[in-house]
């Protein structure tokens, strides 16, 4: 990678839990092999050719590290996948947690990784986890480890971990035994909880450790979650390791979330197998469905202590009285109808539209709040838009009236809205179809699902899909559906091709990386819809200002628009020199040097280009092209300079007229001058007469 | 409108005449009255410039002034005499009686001409050639000017307010070409 622009302090900017490393200890020297070798920092080496495939997540692969100075020696690299936006910012946070049977994280941010000729994200852990309880593909075990060892060595220091997560207001997102290591005798030794970061939110755990929403969305959409989905999925983890018995073996995702809703999540795992006491009472408590019903933190807390705690009778779905038929299924669970209706919209939409599906609420289900919602819904949906896709959208809607919680299903997406930014990421990135996106964000009924859920900060996620439908219906550069990627997902690195290499997550990243860009080529752009989209969602004081220039007609003002873009990032940044992209800039400036009139005056700004280049300041650059009256002098002395050839031009005209004309041309001059001449010789002959007249008389 | 011009203009006419004309006419006078024979050999002796005068049909008078001068010069001397020698009448009658004077004087007078003749033609070659050259510093200047400023220079393009071709020159010449 080309000299990065150095930076005025120098901080690193990424998630370290090493600050203990000396800064007076002496550094060893370090033999890095480029060939097998890259460096993290300047006291982690990632061993590119030993992979840990035991650690691997789906697209997460894992690497062996090597800590040096005060370091552990023996890491584990996680290496992200650009599709999967990471959990940078929670990374800062989970540092702060300190907690033996959680992987310690040492540092993360961003490597230049070979496999991938690009930059990656990157989380290095500690490796002391061991084995995984299970292997990631057998996502579904029977473990029969004993219950007092899953206590102890299990439950225990997860619940502390949990605690200590909660505290710095984490979630976890990916416990079940696949992510939970051991040091491969059963119950022997506590456990360790491994990392959750390196991808979105429960995208790479199975469904069967999601209560039965998060289940139904789609693993990339099911957005952070809570501390009670945690808690679920640790109940869940439980008993898979205590179970003897699985009873939905060979069952699908979808048959184990449809006898989740039937008969509780709690029968669905645990049927077969007969716990007693303190597990029993513990794994009731985290299997709740309800999620208000779920044991919390504290009751975890009184379990712990040896407290009795009161069981709690889980409210009972609504079940109704006869069945609603729809593509030949019967229908007595509204849960069941609101997770299917959405594949069968044609038919859904006949049952809606015929009234039936009102009675059916009103006489079988016989449950007011249901009735109201749904009344309410279908007021609403009468007033959407008849255009293509209205079946889907009102169906969706429908759905999420007889079932809030259940995830928003359009055609192909099913997300639940704090999901939708990470998703729609993962799509732009796979290069998927983004026509469901697009209809979603431009359309009314997302906010009418959004209202309906128990979402936290609802208003917050209100706000955002109503900005997005407002970028949509604009196609200024810094608008569109890239400004909705970056608005949705805070956390994605910039898309552009242009940053293909790079993983930019600020605007400090981006100067930085198109100065490597720069350093390495000749690019022709330098500035796309997404660079505008992602600087003005990041700090509109970057390029908002310039919008009108970046926008221009006019190319020098797209250039200069540019220019001062890129100087305001560096002002901004506190960063010295671009010395690549000054280059850049002075080789690119043939539009705007256009725009001057005077050949000389061109000239010398170039040399003076040539010399301000050399600073790598851009700022200087941007300076110079904003000095108050460059343009309109030149323009100025221009219009003079007209003047002047036309009065040229007339004097040529006059002159040849006068010679081609005139057949006395000069007579009147010489005529003047004959007149003195002729007074000379006449006043020299009348002195010479006085002096011979003199000398004679 | 146009009579208050015609009016104005014979008014100025008129005083310019008024005021030369008194001028010479007081000095006449004053010769004539006081200088009677001074007056005899003038009145002989110009006779070259009064021609000179009712021939230069120009303004300025400038060959009348040419050859007045020299005319003037010829008549010098014998002036010169009677001033310094016998200031009558008869002596100047006598001078006047010598062709040898007429010629000397009226001679004198034709190198008048002849300075005028001689002169005009050079000065009007000189200004001829400076004219050509001059023509040819404005060429160059004209190219200096669109080398440093562009062709849109000439004024011959229709330009927005920047000064820019609103057409492109260069299709302007695949146009015409």
């Amino acid at each position: 990678m080309a000299n990065a622009p150095i930076k005025k302090d120098s901080e690193s900017d990424s998630a370290t839990a090493s600050d203990a490393v000396d800064s007076d200890a002496p550094e060893t020297k370090l033999e890095i092999k480029p060939e097998q070798d890259v460096m993290f920092d300047k006291n982690i080496t990632i061993h590119f050719d030993k992979p840990l495939s035991q650690y691997d997540k789906n697209k997460v692969k894992a690497f062996r590290a090597t800590g040096h100075n005060k370091l552990a020696k023996d890491l584990i690299a996680y290496i992200c996948d650009k599709s999967l936006t990471p959990r940078g910012i929670t990374s800062i946070k989970y540092a702060k947690v300190k907690q033996q049977s959680l992987v310690k994280l040492i540092k993360s941010g961003k490597v230049f990784w070979p496999h991938a000729d690009g930059e990656r994200f990157c989380f290095v852990y500690e490796n002391t986890l061991g084995k995984p309880v299970t292997d990631i593909k057998n996502s579904a075990p029977t473990l029969g480890w004993k219950p007092e060892d899953v206590i102890v060595n299990v439950a225990n220091p997860l619940i502390k971990v949990l605690t200590n997560m909660r505290n710095m207001d984490i979630v976890h997102g990916e416990i079940w035994p696949g992510n939970i290591y051991y040091n491969g005798s059963a119950g022997a030794d506590k456990v360790t909880l491994g990392e959750c970061l390196s991808a979105p939110t429960s995208y790479n755990m199975p469904a069967l450790y999601e209560s039965v929403e998060r289940a139904l969305a789609d693993p990339i959409a099911r957005g952070t979650g809570t501390v009670a989905d945690d808690l679920y999925s640790l109940g869940v983890s439980l008993a898979v390791i205590l179970r003897k018995n699985d009873p939905m073996q060979g069952k699908s995702n979808a048959e184990i979330i449809e006898h989740k809703i039937e008969k509780g999540s709690y029968t669905t795992l645990l049927s077969k197998d007969r716990l007693s006491g303190s597990t029993l009472e513990l794994l009731r408590g985290l299997l709740y469905d309800d999620p208000e019903q779920r044991w919390t933190l504290e009751d975890l807390e009184s379990w712990m202590d040896g407290r009795r705690l009161s069981p709690k009778q889980s409210p009972k779905r609504v079940k109704a009285s006869r069945p609603l038929v729809l593509n030949d299924v019967k229908y007595i669970r509204p849960e069941l109808l609101a997770k299917d209706m959405t594949d069968n919209t044609d038919e859904m939409m006949r049952v809606i539209e015929s009234g039936d599906l009102n009675l059916w609420i009103e006489r079988a289900v016989e449950d007011k709040t249901v009735k109201i919602r749904v009344e309410q819904m279908l007021e609403e949906i009468g007033s959407y838009d008849r255009t293509e896709g209205y079946n889907e959208r009102a169906c969706a809607a429908v759905a999420t009236a007889l079932y809030p919680e259940i995830p928003i299903h359009y055609s192909a997406l099913k997300f639940n809205p704090a999901g939708f930014g990470r998703a729609l990421t993962y799509a732009y990135t796979t290069k998927a179809n983004l026509q469901d996106y697009i209809d979603v964000m431009r359309s009314m009924f997302v906010l009418s699902c959004i209202r309906l859920q128990k979402t936290t900060s609802i208003g917050n996620i209100l706000a955002k899909f109503d900005a997005c439908k407002n970028y949509l219906n604009q196609t200024t550069l810094h608008y569109g559906l890239e400004r909705c990627l970056y608005y949705m997902n805070p956390e994605s690195p910039c898309l552009s091709p242009i940053l293909e290499k790079y993983y930019v997550q600020s605007p400090e990243e981006l100067l930085i990386a198109l100065e490597g860009v720069c350093a390495s080529g000749s690019p022709k752009v330098l500035l796309d819809r997404h660079i505008a989209s992602f600087l003005s969602v990041k700090d509109r004081r970057n390029i908002d200002p310039y919008i009108g220039d970046l926008t221009s007609s006019d190319r020098y003002k797209r250039r200069l628009g540019l220019i001062r873009t890129l100087a305001t990032i560096q002002k901004r940044s506190n960063l010295e020199q671009c010395p690549a992209l000054a280059e850049w800039i002075s080789n690119n400036l043939e539009d705007v040097y256009d725009r001057f009139h005077d050949a000389k005056k061109k000239d010398s700004i170039q040399r003076q280009i040539k010399k301000i280049k050399k600073t790598g300041d851009l700022t200087k650059i941007a300076l110079y092209f904003d000095a108050p009256n460059l343009f309109q002098s030149d323009t100025g002395y221009f219009y003079q300079a007209m003047q002047e050839y036309t009065r040229l031009k007339e004097e040529k005209e006059k002159i040849i007229d006068r010679l081609e004309n005139k057949k006395n041309y000069g007579q009147k001059s010489g005529q003047q001058v004959a007149s003195v001449v002729a007074m000379v010789v006449a006043f020299g002959i009348m002195i010479v007469s006085a002096y011979v007249v003199m000398i004679k008389g | 409108m146009a009579r208050k011009k015609k009016r104005k203009n014979k008014n100025k006419k008129t005083k310019k005449i008024g005021f030369k004309g008194f001028f010479i006419g007081l000095f006449v006078v004053l010769i004539m009255v006081v200088f009677t024979p001074t007056t005899a050999i003038l009145l002989v002796g110009m006779l070259p410039t009064f021609v000179a005068y009712l021939v230069d049909n120009s303004l300025e008078k400038n060959k009348t002034f040419t050859i007045g001068a020299m005319n003037f010069a010829g008549c010098f001397p014998y002036l010169l005499g009677l001033w310094t020698g016998e200031n009558t009448l008869p002596v100047s009658l006598n001078y006047l009686e010598n062709p040898q004077t007429i010629i000397i004087i009226y001679s004198v007078a034709a190198m008048g001409y002849l300075i005028n003749y001689i002169v005009t033609i050079g000065v009007s070659s000189v200004l001829v050639t400076k004219s050509k050259m001059r023509i040819e510093r404005i060429d160059k200047e004209k190219q200096a000017l669109k080398d440093r400023w562009g062709e849109k220079v000439n004024g011959k393009h229709d330009l927005d307010e920047y000064g820019f071709p609103i057409q492109n020159i260069e299709e302007e010449v695949l146009d015409a070409s």
